[in-house]
């Protein structure tokens, strides 16, 4: 996934339909910025042979889409178009002739970036934008390059920008959702999909909730009759329900009825929308989960482990609160309401009239109140987020606070919080408690309204004093729903959203895609071939260029290089976790793009520096990837780590519980069985990425005595800070910037005297100062 | 480096020992494909006059250890396979696959000592589970006071929570261990009176 962070940028409006586009104009982007940095509209095209930066007024951020909103004619082996052409009343600002060029990138800058084209005169700024722009323009950079050299451009059509079809709007890289368009509608047939395994239930429940509502609409009208028999003496159905006590008794035990049932099928009703509830969100939850993890790495990446947790835990939890709440009591409420209203227009209907007078008042004060108790919620969850990071902060870095001295310091940023979050939590519950009677005076002035109009009729004797206690009790079962009325609408709309971000990842199409007709590869020898890869996690910002070179089966090859080289991304590709932007990588003649990712993975083993150890005992973390496993092959896989000792000796031996709430274990430990998991899954590739950069010495010689035995056999690719580990090695790959400057053996590379030579002597110079046994010395 | 299993003749014999002239080579076992699994006939465990555990090994290479520990591999899901022979520099001696198949004094002893090692009793009774809510973080987290009859007789053992100090070992079986890392373990909660499974089914998902 490419991110983009345009995806709140307004367009500005096209207002009238974009015209054809000259065949001859190759590229076309705008920009933002002015040369000097101020809001401004500028062109770049290439056309006849030159670039040509145009100036126009226009309105900060990117415009609508070039050519419609289809991406597909934007792009080919010729073109790049990601704007409208140029006003024809543009200034020309400047001009290069495209064969002067010999390259283009995006400087990224903060907040900003630039063009800049390389020629053999020197770098040539071309024009300036706002970091809006800048996926825009890293595109346009590759464009203007191949066409420079003469070759095709070559850009995945999915890092063209997407437009919204129906509002034009910019859609960010990560979503095919319109924030502004999404339908609502949608999203909630989509929750009810979920729910058609389920319909009988529902069905029941919503029998069972008619039937409910008009038990609980009763009492009044059984309290008007017992008014106007007590009063006038005007007994319903007397011959069936008799007079006198008799009368009162049946009545009043009919009362008592009518609630019990209400109550009972009430329970029924709750219960049953609960089991439901709580289906459809396990279902939902588990299609989210399989979803998520059919996604390519490249989504975790962007997406951070919180955001994540968040939408399968959090967002999950919102619907679920939702449907067997929310819904239920949204729904009761409506049902409640009609049947009210049905009952007081037929009991009196110019009573009713008059009596639903405050309804619409009551709507109103709860739409102006409810986004003021929200927004002060708002604020106050932040204060107490707020807090949350000072004491967390401090108790995690008390070490450094001790040894600073910086206690003081620490109580002054804790009180400086804290009183904020007693002041915002004092006018926040003034909001509360000063709302809430508010509503109670609102509902009371229905009740006033039927005293007054109700009484008046009662004195002309137009009216039963029992038809005002009915209407009494009617009134608290309509305002009181109403009150909570736009509260409701606004859980609903929470619910969506998070049903949104839960579908939205379902509908995430992963970046690293499963051939149609996979080859199959069978057992891996290792025999590799990197053929002139370029890649970036952001398709402007290339972290590989160019790099090519052949690893022979059994091989071990070791990556060296500054932090940030492009080591670790070149891994990642040679386990396919991402694809390359251009260039091939095969395994035995295959291009890795045209494998079973499984096929492939299965073969692949891996070892980080940072041992990740699952929820679970370390048995079955060794066995992770291969379950059938024995005791015996697991505790053979722990000695040739050399991990078997220390586990053994743990109380509960291989049983121990690791993971997040299981045993702490040391760097060493973690990554000696990181090791023996490698070892069990018997990987025909392996992978080690600067496993022995964090243990201290004597663990190091363990850890590479149990390397050695692990790597034998198997084209091993290494990566390590320190080149001790590289003693094994039978290459080394020095890569620089992104590209790799030097191949060969120890002994040859310190003969060249190049970049390896300098990493070794600095290596050295590091370890003398800090006493320890350097390479080869 | 050398390679584990190849290292120098090493004397067993800690230094002030008494009992020196019994020191002999340390002498790796021959690896089943990289498991150093001890025959059970080659294998002999005796006490020393201290009561101290020691084992004579003849696979082909006599020697004699004057330190042994005894360790579980799978001390809770295999608790009868796998005891490890650890020596007195704490390197591994050897595997046992099934204990049972030593013989009779040393299967007596090897039983002896993983017993020692691993006190956990068998709970038969779950008398009470009472909350603490004073010593607890409140009554929203209480510490659960369990009172226990075991194989080796009553506990009582306080369990801040439930998360962090009970563990499913199967699908009737549970560990649970208290602050100060006491355990007992639950072999069969089916197997418990109905009184003990009434309070288990209070506080547990069981």
């Amino acid at each position: 996934m490419r991110t983009s962070e345009q995806a709140d940028a307004r367009p500005a409006p096209a207002q009238q339909p974009t015209p054809a586009l000259p065949a001859e104009l190759l590229v076309c982007v705008a920009s933002d910025l002015t040369e000097d940095g101020r809001a401004g509209r500028r062109w770049l095209t290439v056309r006849d042979g030159e670039i040509r930066v145009l100036a126009a007024d226009g309105l900060w951020g990117p415009l609508g889409p070039p050519h419609g909103a289809d991406p597909a004619t934007a792009l080919d082996g010729t073109h790049l178009l990601l704007a409208p052409p140029p006003p024809p009343d543009a200034a020309l600002v400047r001009t290069l002739p495209l064969r002067e060029v010999k390259g283009c990138k995006f400087e990224p800058l903060v907040g900003a970036g630039a063009l800049v084209a390389e020629t053999a005169a020197g770098p040539v700024l071309l024009l300036r934008l706002s970091s809006a722009l800048a996926s825009d323009f890293g595109l346009a950079g590759r464009a203007i390059a191949s066409l420079g050299l003469g070759t095709p451009i070559e850009i995945d059509p999915r890092d063209l920008p997407r437009y919204c079809p129906r509002c034009g709007r910019r859609l960010g890289a990560n979503t095919q959702v319109c924030p502004s368009c999404v339908n609502r509608g949608v999203v909630v047939r989509r929750i009810l999909a979920y729910a058609r395994p389920y319909g009988p239930q529902m069905i029941l429940a919503a029998a069972l909730m008619m039937v409910g509502t008009f038990m609980d609409v009763l009492p009044p009208k059984i309290s008007q009759w017992i008014t106007d028999a007590l009063v006038y003496g005007r007994w319903p159905h007397p011959g069936m329900i008799g007079t006198g006590m008799r009368g009162l008794g049946v009545l009043v035990f009919l009362l008592l009825f009518t609630h019990a049932v209400g109550v009972g099928l009430s329970v029924w009703r709750g219960r049953i929308g609960n089991w439901v509830g709580s289906h459809v969100i396990g279902d939902i939850r588990g299609s989210l989960w399989k979803g998520l993890q059919r996604l390519s790495l490249s989504y975790f990446d962007k997406a951070q482990v919180g955001e994540i947790t968040n939408r399968v835990n959090t967002d999950t939890g919102r619907m679920q609160e939702f449907l067997t709440d929310g819904a239920q009591y949204f729904l009761g409420q409506m049902v409640q309401l009609a049947f009210v209203v049905v009952m007081m227009f037929f009991m009196n209907w110019r009573l009713a009239l008059v009596a639903i007078l405050p309804g619409p008042l009551m709507v109103v004060v709860s739409y102006v109140c409810w986004p003021i108790i929200r927004r002060y919620d708002r604020r106050l969850w932040q204060m107490i987020a707020r807090l949350n990071v000072v004491v967390n902060d401090a108790v995690s870095g008390m070490r450094v606070v001790k040894a600073f001295g910086q206690e003081p310091r620490e109580i002054r940023r804790f009180d400086l919080v804290s009183e904020r979050l007693v002041d915002q939590n004092v006018v926040t519950n003034n909001i509360w408690v000063t709302v809430f009677p508010i509503f109670g005076f609102v509902s009371g002035l229905g009740g006033v309204i039927i005293w007054i109009v109700g009484g008046g009729l009662v004195l002309r004797g137009r009216l039963d004093f029992g038809t005002i206690v009915a209407f009494t009790g009617y009134m608290a079962m309509l305002l009181g729903p109403l009150q909570w009325m736009s509260n409701l609408i606004n859980w609903m709309t929470r619910a969506t959203t998070s049903a949104e971000r839960v579908f939205e990842i379902m509908d995430t199409e992963p970046d690293v895609v499963e051939p149609e007709r996979p080859e199959d590869i069978g057992r891996i020898a290792g025999h590799v071939r990197v053929e002139n890869v370029q890649f970036g996690y952001a398709p402007h910002l290339p972290v590989l260029r160019g790099v090519s070179f052949e690893v022979q089966p059994g091989e071990m090859i070791g990556l060296v290089g500054q932090s940030g080289a492009g080591k670790s991304t070149l891994i990642n590709l040679l386990c396919r976790l991402y694809d390359p932007d251009q260039g091939t990588i095969t395994v035995d003649g295959h291009d890795l793009r045209r494998l079973r990712q499984e096929d492939l993975r299965s073969q692949f083993g891996v070892v980080l520096q940072d041992s990740f150890l699952f929820d679970g005992t370390v048995a079955e973390n060794i066995a992770y990837a291969r379950r059938e496993a024995t005791a015996r092959d697991i505790m053979r896989a722990a000695r040739i780590a050399n991990a078997h000792e220390f586990i053994v000796k743990m109380p509960d031996g291989y049983d121990t519980t690791v993971g997040e709430r299981g045993a702490r274990l040391s760097g060493g430990e973690r990554q000696r069985i990181a090791i023996a998991r490698a070892v069990l899954h018997d990987p025909r590739i392996l992978i080690l990425d600067e496993a022995t950069a964090s243990v201290d010495t004597q663990t190091e010689q363990q850890i590479q005595e149990a390397i050695s035995r692990l790597i034998r056999g198997r084209t091993t690719f290494a990566i390590a800070h320190r080149l001790s580990t590289l003693r094994n090695a039978n290459r080394l790959v020095v890569v620089d910037k992104g590209r790799i400057v030097e191949v060969g053996t120890h002994e040859q590379l310190m003969e060249r005297n190049g970049k390896y030579a300098a990493l070794v002597n600095a290596q050295r110079e590091n370890a003398k100062l800090a006493g320890e046994v350097g390479i080869g010395a | 480096m050398e390679a584990r299993g190849e290292s120098a003749a090493t004397p067993v014999a800690a230094k002030g020992d008494p009992d020196a002239a019994a020191a002999a080579a340390h002498v790796a076992p021959a690896d089943d494909g990289g498991l150093p699994v001890l025959a059970p006939g080659s294998v002999r465990l005796h006490r020393g006059p201290t009561g101290v555990l020691r084992a004579t090994l003849d696979d082909g290479s006599p020697r004699s250890y004057l330190q042994v520990q005894v360790y579980r591999a799978f001390p809770l899901s295999d608790p009868a396979l796998w005891a490890v022979l650890i020596d007195g520099q704490g390197r591994e001696i050897g595997m046992i696959e099934d204990p049972l198949t030593l013989e009779e004094e040393s299967r007596r002893l090897c039983a002896e000592e993983l017993q020692l090692r691993y006190l956990t009793p068998h709970v038969t009774e779950i008398v009470a589970i009472r909350e603490d809510a004073v010593e607890g973080g409140g009554s929203w987290s209480p510490v659960l006071v369990w009172d226990l009859a075991t194989d080796r007789g009553p506990l009582r053992m306080r369990l801040p929570n439930l998360m962090d100090h009970v563990r499913l070992l199967g699908p009737r079986r549970l560990l649970i261990w208290d602050r100060d890392g006491r355990r007992a373990e639950i072999r069969d909660v089916d197997a418990l009176p109905e009184t003990g499974r009434k309070w288990l089914r209070r506080y547990l998902w069981i």
